[in-house]
């Protein structure tokens, strides 16, 4: 840094005697410019520090903020305006009912790989993970490599004012008796209620089951509350595996983490 | 404290001040561990973000939404300023108002009794089968935001580009 010039240098003889206490004011007076100059470079460095400290930290921020903004208006969810596909795969077999879940195997065969998935019909995420694994799924069982077995258990019916986690759970074992309980469970899934609300009528479901080609005794099944007792002995069957959170899928018994369909069909050929 | 109101260093006089900044740079380093890994996961999968934001039931979904798309992003930004140690103080003070959020977040799924999952590092849509324990969560959020808090107050830590800009400008010829 250089310091400003610092005043009149004594050039001739007759200012000779002047010139010793010139000198010192000069000599002053050069200490002041050092020390403004030293002043005037550290409230330079503080202005860059501050530049460079809050224009780092906006612009991380804002990147953040513009690349979420883009990242995630590019990724869709089940919980998009646009209806779920609700259509099945032909060929996808019927589903049977046992005391703790419903089946559906192709043919009569045993398929050599069980895929278990507990599901509650009010969780979102139940949703979104059925939304994104069901054609795979479905290949998987008309192929005849597993037989899928759903534990439609009601766990979330303080979500709801009108306990829909049980009535839903009860009306697709309705279903499950009349050969349909994935079609119907599916449109469920794409008609479900928000959490935190009234849940859909008993009138709806019923509803909802003639779309896919139910009715006279399902009709009669959800509406009487038949398969109360059902869902509570399927939910405290799971309870007692330890099994109280959805949606928790076991491959052959084994519990799967990864929640995409190329991590089912892994577990599945490991299995296999 | 041997430190400066604007978060400079001056010369340690204590063994307690000359610890101080390591102390910082640590807690710099275990925020930003933490800060990358839960961003990263949860950039991963957005759809999963957005929808645990949702469960939550704290923000309007248009709100939830937006939270969910950002929140990932926002995180592995503070975990780099942490890294690099630029804007501790800063980087830090957002960190505290994150965790502070997420505190109040997991505490009120805990008394309104919701069933959600935490979502805190959510790699999968899949749950391991047991409820989300919320005052464990809760416990771990306000350790971190002590954490957080510490460093917004002592942003005095080692190895940091901030304490690189502290360091007088070399002089300049003109």
């Amino acid at each position: 840094m250089t310091t400003p010039s610092s005043g009149a240098k004594p050039t001739s003889g007759k200012q000779a005697q002047t010139r010793s206490s010139r000198k010192k004011a000069s000599s002053a007076q050069r200490q002041k410019a050092a020390a403004a100059a030293a002043a005037a470079a550290a409230a330079h460095a503080r202005r860059r520090r501050r530049l460079l400290t809050w224009g780092g930290v906006a612009a991380a921020l804002v990147v953040a903020l513009v690349v979420g903004i883009i990242v995630g208006s590019n990724s869709p969810d089940s919980a998009d305006d646009q209806a779920l596909d609700t259509s099945v795969a032909a060929g996808f077999p019927d589903s049977t009912r046992t005391d703790e879940a419903v089946v559906m195997v192709a043919g009569d065969a045993q398929a050599p790989v069980s895929v278990e998935l507990f599901l509650d019909l009010q969780c979102p995420a139940c949703r979104e993970y059925e939304s994104r694994i069901a054609d795979t799924l479905e290949e998987l069982v008309i192929a005849g490599r597993v037989e899928l077995i759903v534990h439609p258990i009601a766990i979330l019916d303080g979500a709801s004012t009108t306990q829909y986690s049980s009535r839903a759970a009860a009306a697709v074992a309705c279903a499950a008796d009349e050969g349909l309980f994935w079609e119907y469970q599916k449109l469920l899934y794409a008609e479900q209620p928000d959490e935190g609300g009234e849940g859909l009528s008993d009138e709806r479901l019923v509803e909802l089951g003639t779309e896919v080609g139910l009715s006279g005794e399902f009709e009669t099944c959800v509406s009487g509350g038949a398969q109360a007792d059902w869902v509570e002995q399927v939910t405290q069957a799971a309870a007692e595996r330890d099994i109280r959170s959805t949606p928790t899928v076991l491959v052959n018994g084994e519990q799967l983490s990864g929640g995409a369909p190329e991590d089912l069909v892994a577990a599945v050929e490991a299995a296999e | 404290m041997g430190l400066a109101r604007d978060g400079s260093t001056m010369i340690p006089r204590t063994r307690l001040a000359r610890g101080l900044p390591w102390a910082a740079m640590f807690a710099r380093m275990v925020l930003a561990a933490v800060f990358a890994w839960a961003g990263l996961a949860k950039a991963g999968d957005l759809a999963l973000s957005r929808l645990t934001v949702r469960s939550y039931q704290l923000l309007p979904d248009v709100l939830a939404d937006l939270t969910g798309n950002v929140l990932p992003f926002v995180e592995i930004a503070l975990a780099v300023l942490l890294l690099i140690g630029l804007g501790t103080r800063v980087a830090a003070a957002l960190s505290a108002v994150l965790l502070l959020g997420f505190v109040v977040g997991v505490s009120s799924l805990w008394l309104r009794g919701i069933e959600a999952a935490c979502g805190c590092f959510g790699t999968s849509l899949l749950s391991d089968g047991s409820p989300a324990s919320y005052p464990l969560i809760a416990a771990r959020d306000i350790a971190l935001l002590i954490v957080a808090v510490f460093l917004a107050c002592c942003p005095c830590s080692r190895w940091s580009l901030d304490s690189a800009l502290d360091r007088p400008v070399p002089e300049e010829d003109p």
